[in-house]
């Protein structure tokens, strides 16, 4: 029998836990600079692969834990229930998704934690992830119905197609990177000589993101998310100017997520009330910026030095708003896709992920071309 | 050599991967002189990675480098130390 120990019965412990959680996200993101951005970027930029390389450690880490947590009944939900068939949105998104987190500097965890060190060009990043998320809202409906039509796929993951297909994948995944890991470990090139204070290794910083996913997971019934709770901050914000405009728009009436747990129908979206996603993805947000901005006072970091040039400030905001409306479009960002979806083999983590590195290419020809000169 | 050029590069606040890419630019142009030791680059940045990136790319192009912690945020230097 599956025993359950999923807290969403209990709102309080449930944000309580996942504030916690994202505090400590917030602390190890920041102390090893760890930047989704970066990671694809500085491969087209200078090949560097350190970063990239580090998220073999997440995968494997995040594979294992999530596989048995599935056999176990930690997790109840294998596929969570956040995710859905990919279709030509998922794509479309992830392309605009890409460009947009290079021009911003930072995905939408990385800009939270960047902004915790003072920099404001991840502040107007921010704003232009509200400003993009707000702007989704308006076209939402036309945008879902271009969704529903597209589905390239019939199944959420690839185990729902074929089980035995999906082991032997992750199996063959696994020992690739079990195989990788050695060599590198061989060659002593895993640890890596960064001066910053209280430098995590990269290695590190993904095996204790593999465990707060899992955590996560477990506490929430799916993996992690976020970007809902920058429309659902968004939609609190426009509500003070607007409120008649936001209560008349579907995208801020509709639960984005709504599933049935032990009796109890969970759900919630990106309107302004307090719902699962406050107690999730709107906790976790508060307890990553929170976590990285204890970490940067801790290490005398904190310092805002100048207003960015303006193309830098044009681009960060643009590269927001660009950002917000990909995760929108394909229903999820990095976090919920590589993070949560790569481990479970999930088809639209899949095409997320091909279109986010192909949008993160486009995004570094026009940084480099227009941005930084 | 008291008459090293240094050029100072200011990065702070700037948006990821000014840093990176400034530097790399600069470290191109003066290749020759960096590597006679006349001249010197001193940055200072706040991108705590690029404590890891740039010495990395400075010292593959065969340049010495140091890091230093100043108050809130990292100087590197890149050329020869005398």
């Amino acid at each position: 029998m599956k025993k359950s120990r999923m807290l969403t019965t209990d709102p309080l412990l449930l944000a309580t836990g996942i504030t916690l959680l994202g505090f400590v996200f917030g602390i190890v993101l920041y102390r090893g600079d760890y930047c989704m951005v970066a990671m694809l970027r500085d491969f087209f930029l200078i090949r560097d692969t350190t970063l990239l390389r580090s998220f073999v450690f997440y995968f494997l880490s995040a594979s294992v834990l999530f596989y048995f947590g599935g056999l176990t009944g930690l997790l109840p939900f294998v596929p969570p229930p956040t995710f859905a068939p990919a279709s030509l949105a998922t794509m479309a998104g992830g392309l605009l998704f890409g460009i947009g987190m290079v021009l911003a500097g930072g995905c939408v965890v990385g800009t939270l934690y960047k902004m915790a060190g003072g920099n404001l060009v991840n502040w107007i990043g921010f704003i232009g992830i509200l400003a993009g998320s707000l702007l989704y809202a308006e076209v939402h409906p036309l945008i879902q119905r271009f969704s529903a039509q597209t589905t390239v796929t019939h199944t959420i993951t690839v185990a729902q197609d074929n089980p035995l297909v999906q082991s032997l994948l992750l199996l063959a995944i696994i020992a690739a990177c079990l195989l990788a890991i050695r060599r590198w470990s061989r060659q002593g090139s895993l640890h890596v000589i960064s001066h910053a204070r209280g430098y995590i290794q990269p290695w590190k910083v993904a095996v204790i993101l593999g465990l707060l996913n899992f955590f996560y997971y477990i506490l929430a019934g799916a993996p992690m998310g976020i970007t809902t709770a920058y429309a659902k901050l968004a939609a609190y914000l426009e509500q003070i100017f607007l409120p008649g405009h936001v209560a008349g728009l579907a995208y801020f009436q509709e639960n984005s997520i709504s599933f049935q747990f032990e009796k109890i129908l969970v759900s919630g979206g990106a309107g302004p009330r307090m719902d699962y996603i406050s107690h999730t993805e709107l906790s976790l947000m508060a307890g990553i910026f929170s976590g990285a901005l204890a970490a940067a006072l801790h290490y005398k970091e904190f310092k805002i030095y100048r207003v960015p040039p303006r193309r830098q400030a044009v681009a960060a905001l643009t590269g927001g708003i660009l950002l917000a409306m990909g995760a929108r479009i394909a229903s999820g960002c990095n976090v919920k896709f590589f993070l949560g979806g790569l481990p479970l083999l999930a088809w639209q983590s899949i095409i997320f992920t091909a279109a986010v590195i192909a949008g993160a290419w486009i995004g570094t020809q026009i940084l480099t071309r227009y941005v930084i000169r | 050599m008291s008459d090293v050029q240094k050029i100072e590069l200011d990065i702070l606040g700037q948006v990821c991967p000014a840093c990176l890419l400034v530097v790399l630019r600069e470290m191109n142009t003066h290749r020759q002189r960096i590597k006679n030791g006349e001249t010197q680059l001193i940055i200072k940045t706040d991108h705590r990675d690029t404590t890891r990136t740039i010495p990395e790319s400075a010292r593959k192009m065969g340049y010495d480098v140091k890091v230093r912690n100043l108050e809130t945020y990292y100087e590197i230097t890149i050329g020869k130390n005398e």
